[in-house]
Formats: structure tokens, C-alpha cells, sequence
């Protein structure tokens, strides 16, 4: 009931601050402004300049796409030694070592995040979290449901998907919002260490034509807390960030 | 510092390494760039147009060097697999993969934009004196000589000529001219 209203406010009454469940302080982003960040979803691509070449191919050979299974091999040969890697749509992207903020905000973000999901809850950092056949972003914090001894296989979904952003934003505000939409993540947060606030993404969908989105879409400041819709237990962004 | 997320980019030595935990299920694979492409599916005109030239160029270079037919060349770190190439000298003076070439010929089929694009930069960037591109949808041949860099800083061959099915040409290493029409099915 309390989800429609919101899709109704958001929909109807593009302008209007309410409060969403849990959250307070911030605004909704308004319906135009959605529909912006989708028209710069789907023209956003993957970093994809080859290197050592002026231009992309064009046309031609397909790339080599792998699947998470093959990934999976990779990284226990020691192929991504000292890199964070992901799988995304069957391309393998590599991050450098952490820096000290990012590392912090995990740290922080981990424990502040134990504190409200406590038993029958699974915290993963930088785990495997296999959304696809070729698709495993490893993100920074997943929270599962279950217990560790949950069976050998990797976890397929998430209550609570965050991503810790300094240089990544754009990425995890474009490409890795689709994916977790597309994924029916119920709830996505991305911590923007340097600006200091928490972006909240809520309601996921994907419309006729197959683009997934969050409908709700919020920013709240380092004074503000949320509570996820999973569990009844506030953190303050505050906590958060390094 | 944490850089934002890149393509991961392979070696040679880690594409060998994939290669042989048996990563690509036997499918044909070529390195470019730092990036791993699947081999388009040969059809049978580029097969019938491989053949009849890979023939009649291994006659006319006989006394140069030996033909490589969709064989690895290593040229820095990518490994592409050119329809064919020839390598000076005797074949059996060569102990491992080919690092140079005097002679390079893509037939092109669906992949005419890659091969007077990506490849052409690759090949004249690893100095191949010769390239030419066999177009069978328009049956013409595009010679390439002269590697170079543009203005740009970008590797090209500074002679490219379109030549069609009436014309002869000689390649730059031997003295015989090879008709057009003879390479083309």
C-alpha cells in the first residue's frame, strides 16, 4: 500500500517532498529528471577503449564474453591478483588496490550494516553474487538472507545491494543501477564518499522495452539516516563515511 | 589510488595460459588490443577464396619465404591468426610462433570494417610491409604498402589502392604480377 503511494507521488506529483519509508530528510527525484538518468542509462556503454588503439572495432568479431563459472576459475588461478575484479555481461573489469577512504567506508559501512541486520542475516564484502549466467559485479556489501553454512553455492540475490563510491560513481550510478534493477535487487544504496551522502534506490522495475530502473529514487546528507525496507533498524549515513 | 574500472587487458602469455586450461571450449579465438575476440564462423566463399589464394600466393612467394594459412603471428602482445601470411625464410628455421611477416591477405566477408580498421592499424603498427584485403562482396582488393603514422599518431599504410577484378599487381618482395581475378572464387 505504502509503495503505491510512493509510485503515485512519484508519478503524479513529480515535485512534492514527502518522506519515503525509513528515510528521513532528502527529496524524491523528480519523474523528468528519472526519465533523464534513464535516456544517460542507456546510452552509457562500458569503459571499452581497447588498449593501444584510436577507435573501438566497429563491426566484426564478436568479443570473447566469459561466464561466472569461468570467472570463478580465473580468480582461483590467481588472474586477478591485487585487482578487483567483476563479471559484468560477460566482460571481465578490473579495479585497482583499494585507497585508504574507500577501504574505511567498507569497514564502517560493514559494521554499521551488522548492527541492524543481525541473525538469519549474511554480510558479504566483495563476495560473489551471481545475477546472470555472465554477470557477477562483486559488490562491495550484500546482504543475504540465511547463514554462512548455506549450501555451496554463490548467493543469487540480495535484500540490500551497497556500492562505496569515489572514482566509480558515474558507474554505479548509471550501468550498476540498471544491473541490480534488472536483477530485482528490492533495495540499492551507493555511499558517495566524496560528496558525503548516501543514494538510495527502491522499487526496482524493467519496463516493455527490457530497461530496468529503479522507480524511487532519493539522496540523503551525512546528518540523515535510513532504514532498510528489509529490517527495522535506522543507520545513520553518518556512520558511513570515513 | 583506486582507479575506476577497466577492461581487464590479456597478454600473450595469459592468452596461451586460458588457452590451455581449455577456458575457450575449443572455439577459435584471437588476441587483439589486450581483448579476446571468437573468430567469425568461416563460410564456404571465404573458405573456396582462402584456398585459391593461399595457392597462388605460395607459388609466387616460393623463393621468399613459407605460407601461413589462419596461424598465430605474434606481433608484440596480440596474436592475431591472418588468412594468410608470409614468413621470410624457411619454415623449418622457425621454432616457435612467428614474430614478422612480409605478406598479410584477409579475405572479408561480413568483416570488411575490421579489417580495413582495427587490423590495418595492428599491421602497420607491427610493420607488415604489404597487407591487402580481399573484398568478395564487391570483388575488389585493397592493397595497403608503406606503414606509417598519421597526423594523429595513429599506425596506417601510407599507399592504399582499390584495385578490381581486370588488374594485376605485383607484390613489393617478388617479380611476378598476380591477377585480381585469379585470387577472387
Amino acid at each position: 500500500m505504502k509503495s503505491n503511494l510512493v509510485s503515485r507521488l512519484v508519478y503524479e506529483f513529480p515535485s512534492v517532498q514527502c518522506f519515503l519509508r525509513g528515510v528521513t530528510g532528502g527529496t524524491i527525484t523528480d519523474v523528468d529528471k528519472l526519465q533523464d538518468r534513464r535516456t544517460d542509462m542507456m546510452t552509457q556503454t562500458l569503459p571499452s577503449k581497447p588498449h593501444g588503439t584510436s577507435r573501438t572495432p566497429p563491426s566484426g568479431p564478436t568479443p570473447w564474453l566469459w561466464t561466472v563459472d569461468q570467472f570463478n576459475s580465473l580468480g582461483d588461478r590467481g588472474f586477478f591478483e591485487g585487482r578487483r575484479a567483476m563479471l559484468i555481461h560477460g566482460v571481465i573489469l578490473e579495479q585497482g588496490p583499494m585507497n585508504p577512504p574507500h577501504r574505511i567506508a567498507l569497514e564502517l559501512t560493514d559494521a554499521a550494516v551488522r548492527r541492524v541486520f543481525s541473525t538469519g542475516w549474511r554480510v558479504c564484502n566483495q563476495m560473489p553474487l551471481i545475477l546472470g549466467q555472465r554477470i557477477d559485479p562483486e559488490p562491495d556489501v550484500a546482504v543475504v538472507a540465511g547463514s554462512p553454512r548455506d549450501g555451496n553455492a554463490h548467493p543469487t540475490t540480495a535484500a540490500l545491494v551497497i556500492e562505496i563510491s569515489d572514482t566509480t560513481l558515474q558507474y554505479d550510478t548509471t550501468t550498476k543501477v540498471e544491473l541490480y534493477a534488472a536483477a530485482a535487487i528490492p533495495e540499492y544504496w551507493v555511499l558517495d564518499i566524496n560528496s558525503r551522502t548516501l543514494l538510495i534506490y527502491r522499487d526496482p522495475f524493467t519496463d516493455a522495452a527490457r530497461v530496468s530502473t529503479y522507480r524511487t529514487q532519493s539522496t540523503i546528507a551525512a546528518t540523515d539516516s535510513v532504514i532498510p525496507l528489509a529490517v527495522a533498524g535506522a543507520i545513520r549515513v553518518a556512520d558511513l563515511l570515513p | 589510488m583506486t582507479q575506476a574500472a577497466n577492461r581487464r587487458s590479456w597478454t600473450r602469455a595469459e592468452y596461451h595460459r586460458l588457452g590451455n586450461l581449455g577456458l575457450f571450449d575449443e572455439q577459435r579465438v584471437e588476441l587483439l588490443n589486450g581483448e579476446i575476440y571468437l573468430m567469425s564462423p568461416k563460410n564456404w566463399p571465404h573458405i573456396v577464396a582462402c584456398r585459391q589464394a593461399a595457392d597462388r600466393l605460395e607459388a609466387v612467394f616460393a623463393s621468399v619465404g613459407w605460407l601461413s594459412r589462419q596461424e598465430p603471428l605474434a606481433l608484440g602482445e596480440m596474436e592475431p591468426e591472418p588468412d594468410v601470411a608470409i614468413v621470410p625464410g624457411l619454415f623449418e628455421s622457425y621454432n616457435d610462433t612467428p614474430t614478422i611477416a612480409l605478406f598479410i591477405l584477409e579475405v572479408a566477408d561480413s568483416s570488411l570494417t575490421h579489417d580495413t580498421t582495427t587490423k590495418l592499424e595492428l599491421y602497420s603498427a607491427a610493420g607488415i610491409p604489404e597487407y591487402w584485403v580481399l573484398d568478395l562482396n564487391a570483388r575488389t582488393l585493397r592493397v595497403y604498402r608503406d606503414p606509417t603514422t598519421d597526423a594523429a599518431g595513429v599506425a596506417t599504410y601510407q599507399i592504399q589502392i582499390t584495385l578490381t577484378s581486370t588488374d594485376s599487381v605485383t607484390p613489393l618482395a617478388v617479380t611476378d604480377s598476380i591477377a585480381v581475378a585469379d585470387l577472387l572464387p
